[in-house]
């Protein structure tokens, strides 16, 4: 599913709103119950730019951007990873996972994470979440408005309000900023 | 799994979420924000998310213990409750006897909920030394604000177009507000925020004066002389209402903008901005911070300057400007009125010795809400003057709170009794006589009033962790232990909360059936402008520019200019060259807690020292390397930070880290002469390679 395809679902970070407040990181790991201290599927990184006394801040909140050509996927030697066809989400299945880390090394944008199992683990855009009809944890958690999730085309609309646009890479990632 | 509505009470009274607590047998699962609740409307910051392991956190007191042998002996043993509120009764009693019951202090931290009751078990009791940590908290702005106008109000959010922030980063301090900012922001409201450091609400202003620590009254002083000079004060509203602005002008006619810059590093050309963009913009307000601009010994001045501001440009009291409303309960304003202050027996303090502080600090205690200034308590304890000290009965206390926190803890040392009540096994508990097990939001009743005119009154909707007990409970059983139950409703939180409420005709049976809170109904109406009708509450019925008050006590009664200590020519400028800033808040702590949280400690591990890189490759620093914080009274190791955020020459902290205490390296007696506020923002240092 490429990013012609409308039910692709993927993610939206307003950068004029964005906070750095961390509030995603940790609605994240608790909603998951990720337990170990080095592994985020989320992550809020603030860029600094310039010196004093012309500084500028840019804060990014980055998971899986669930890719329409996922670099991970094409690279797991035992098939582990998988795009659902019906919304392009891309999931791991840890009895498969070996561990091997190829994921990491082909991933643009270092997603995958490794933990004491040593297996591959990553955002699901909250799989059980979105079956009731709800929003990921991170999104719904966010006090700024900053973060959206939902299809492409959907984000677009919103993105498109905010001079955002469609992340350009090799590997399509359903990710508007 | 069923949902159960509760809020979260780990930050400041003016956020506090609404949580939908997922609960499965009697355990709390997972926490979302409540879609219904006005103050968050299903989000969260980052430490409410993590409301999981705060309540369920290693280091949760489990029950009463007391220690056996020497205080730190760390010999300590399990005791009933009943067992705990008999000792407790007992050695008070004794004090009181020897002593009188003014040398027992009844001291609360965070949470603020139970602080009415506490209040009321101290005067009660017979001591009118209620002390909190509003001692260094939101208390002097308050009282610079009320020697001004008699009363002072928050932005008036959705009416504003300009709003000016001075040394607040509402993003991290009132997340609930972020997303109202950002909206308004979105729909033109200008931004202009004060702040000596880059912060995340900074970064996002339309103007950013970015002032040296302890120079907002030069800072303040220069905007009023351009209001004042190029005639963008509001004639008629001075004319009328105020005192002391022919004093002020002739004041600031001797000032000169090159002064101002000079003091406070702000170009000219952008204070004369600031000062155009907040006088022609109508309606603009300002948000103050709880302390910051009067964490130096010359803020309360330099707040005294900046609040100036709205009542200069006719935007005090009135749409879209500060406007004022009415106290409710605990620090919020619901439009629900309550019988708060008789429930604190406050009547009663005027039969009762002077309270800690009251003589030094005659002012801050005579206008802030009666409490003892707590930062005397050390030198009142040392000097036993004008009377002893013998007992500290805490709740939530934190003895890293004060400036020479070890000063603090070997005074307290030398008392007689010492009891702290907490959530967590605090390294302030660690060297009391006694503690007992406080209970979350999650495990325990309470009223709770939001600003967004919403009322809640919660039931526990998880079993509580090991014995631990609300608050309420605790105090209340105290109580009853020195045969006050009576007074104490014997125990009962609803006939509390009914009597608390019956000004607004809210019973507790009522509210309970509510889980998720309600709306207040029929909220007092305040209207704008109330000047207008009996004058302003202060003793010329004006708007005081020149205090009557603060003549009267021997200060200023203009708020003049004294520049912070460090630009003190015979300060120790050539062995600290730096100026040290402390505290302020990082979005994953708020002071102490949360630092025992792995989701939130995990996202800033080390104690960090944010310094520019300018700074730190004069002293041969690399990014991340473990350097020597120094001052004349202490030093600590730290982390360094290199940042564009902070100025060259200033280097921050964050306070309340256990293991980099920073408050150790300031005087304890390094306090502002009228609030008895601590310096902790501006003082010399140096920052050595390790």
């Amino acid at each position: 599913m490429a990013r012609s395809e409308p039910m692709q679902k993927g993610f939206y970070l307003d950068l004029t709103r964005c906070t750095s407040c961390y509030s995603c990181v940790v609605a994240c790991k608790a909603h998951h119950a990720v337990l170990d201290e080095t592994v985020y599927w989320r992550r809020v990184m603030t860029l600094e730019t310039g010196s004093y006394p012309d500084v500028r801040l840019a804060n990014f909140s980055m998971s899986c951007m669930h890719c329409g050509t996922p670099a991970c996927k094409e690279v797991c030697p035992t098939h582990a990873i998988h795009k659902r066809p019906e919304d392009g989400l891309v999931t791991v299945d840890q009895n498969l996972c070996i561990g091997c880390k190829m994921c990491l090394m082909a991933c643009p944008f270092g997603i995958p994470q490794f933990g004491k199992n040593g297996k591959m683990q990553k955002c699901n855009f909250c799989l059980e979440r979105l079956e009731e009809g709800l929003s990921p944890a991170c999104v719904n958690v966010c006090p700024a408005k900053a973060l959206h999730a939902g299809s492409l085309e959907e984000l677009s609309t919103l993105a498109t309000r905010k001079t955002a646009r469609h992340l350009i890479r090799s590997t399509d990632p359903s990710f508007f900023i | 799994m069923p949902i159960l509505k509760t809020f979260c009470s780990i930050c400041n009274p003016h956020s506090h979420c609404g949580i939908n607590a997922h609960v499965e047998h009697g355990d709390l699962v997972d926490v979302e924000g409540m879609p219904e609740h006005p103050a968050n409307q299903g989000t969260l910051c980052s430490k409410g998310a993590a409301s999981r392991q705060y309540v369920y956190a290693k280091n949760r007191l489990k029950y009463p213990m007391i220690q056996r042998g020497d205080r730190g002996s760390k010999n300590w043993e399990r005791i009933s409750w009943e067992e705990a509120f008999s000792v407790i009764a007992s050695r008070l009693t004794g004090i009181r006897n020897q002593y009188g019951a003014e040398s027992t202090v009844f001291f609360a931290g965070y949470p603020k909920w139970y602080r009415p009751f506490l209040q009321r078990l101290a005067i009660a009791f017979g001591s009118p030394n209620f002390c909190t940590e509003s001692s260094t908290c939101n208390s002097s702005p308050t009282v610079a604000a009320k020697v001004t106008y008699g009363y002072f109000g928050a932005p008036d959010l959705p009416r504003t177009r300009c709003f000016l922030a001075w040394s607040s980063n509402p993003f991290f301090t009132n997340a609930t507000l972020a997303r109202h900012l950002l909206d308004q922001k979105e729909k033109g409201m200008k931004i202009i925020a004060v702040d000596p450091r880059v912060s995340a609400f900074a970064e996002k202003a339309d103007l950013h004066l970015q002032l040296r620590p302890g120079t907002d009254g030069a800072l303040a002083l220069g905007m009023i002389k351009v209001l004042i000079e190029e005639g963008l004060y509001d004639r008629s509203f001075v004319e009328r209402w105020t005192v002391g602005f022919d004093e002020l002008s002739n004041y600031v006619e001797e000032l000169s903008l090159e002064w101002a810059e000079a003091m406070t590093g702000v170009p000219r050309a952008k204070i004369e901005e600031a000062a155009r963009l907040y006088g022609t913009t109508k309606p603009a307000s300002l948000m103050t911070s709880a302390s910051p601009t009067t964490h130096h010994i010359n803020g309360f001045q330099n707040h005294r300057a900046l609040v100036l501001l709205p009542g200069l440009t006719g935007n005090f009291d009135v749409p879209g400007g500060n406007f004022v409303e009415p106290h409710t309960y605990v620090h919020n304003w619901s439009g629900a009125p309550t019988n708060e202050e008789k429930v604190r027996l406050v009547d009663r303090l005027k039969d009762l010795p002077p309270r800690v502080g009251e003589d030094r600090f005659p002012v801050w205690c005579r206008y802030y809400d009666p409490e003892g200034q707590s930062m005397m308590i050390p030198f009142q304890i040392r000097s036993g003057k004008p009377y002893a000290l013998k007992a500290f009965i805490g709740f939530g206390a934190n003895y890293r709170m004060w400036p020479g926190s070890d000063f603090l803890k070997e005074s307290l040392l030398s008392l007689d009794f010492l009891v702290n009540a907490d959530i967590f096994f605090t390294d302030t508990c660690q060297f009391m006589d006694l503690v007992l097990p406080a209970a979350t939001s999650f495990e325990r009743s309470e009223l709770k009033h939001w600003n967004s005119k919403y009322l809640m009154l919660t039931s526990p909707v998880i079993d509580p962790v090991g014995e631990s007990r609300s608050d309420f409970d605790i105090i209340c059983g105290i109580a009853k232990h020195l045969g006050m139950g009576e007074l104490f409703w014997n125990g009962d939180i609803n006939s509390a909360v009914d009597e608390l409420m019956a000004p607004s005709g809210y019973t507790a049976e009522e509210l309970r059936k509510y889980p998720a809170g309600t709306t207040v109904r029929n909220p007092l109406k305040p209207g704008y402008k109330k000047y207008e009708k009996n004058g302003f509450p202060t003793p010329s019925r004006k708007m005081e520019i020149t205090s009557t008050i603060l003549k009267q006590a021997g200060f200023d009664e203009l708020p003049l200019y004294r520049a912070p200590q460090y630009l003190d020519a015979s300060s120790n400028a050539s062995a600290y060259p730096l100026i040290l800033n402390t505290g302020s808040r990082l979005p994953m702590f708020i002071h102490s807690e949360m630092h025992n949280v792995p989701w939130c400690q995990e996202l800033r591990k080390d104690p960090l020292l944010d310094m520019n890189p300018s700074d730190a490759s004069d002293r041969g620093i690399g990014h991340e390397e473990w350097v020597q914080l120094e001052t004349p009274r202490a030093k600590i190791r730290v982390k360094s930070n290199l940042t564009e955020t902070v100025l060259p020459g200033v280097v921050h902290i964050f306070h309340s880290i256990p293991e980099a205490d920073v408050n150790l390296l300031i005087e304890p007696d390094y306090l502002d002469p009228i609030s008895g506020f601590p310096g902790f923002k501006s003082l010399r240092c140096q920052v050595r390679k390790e």
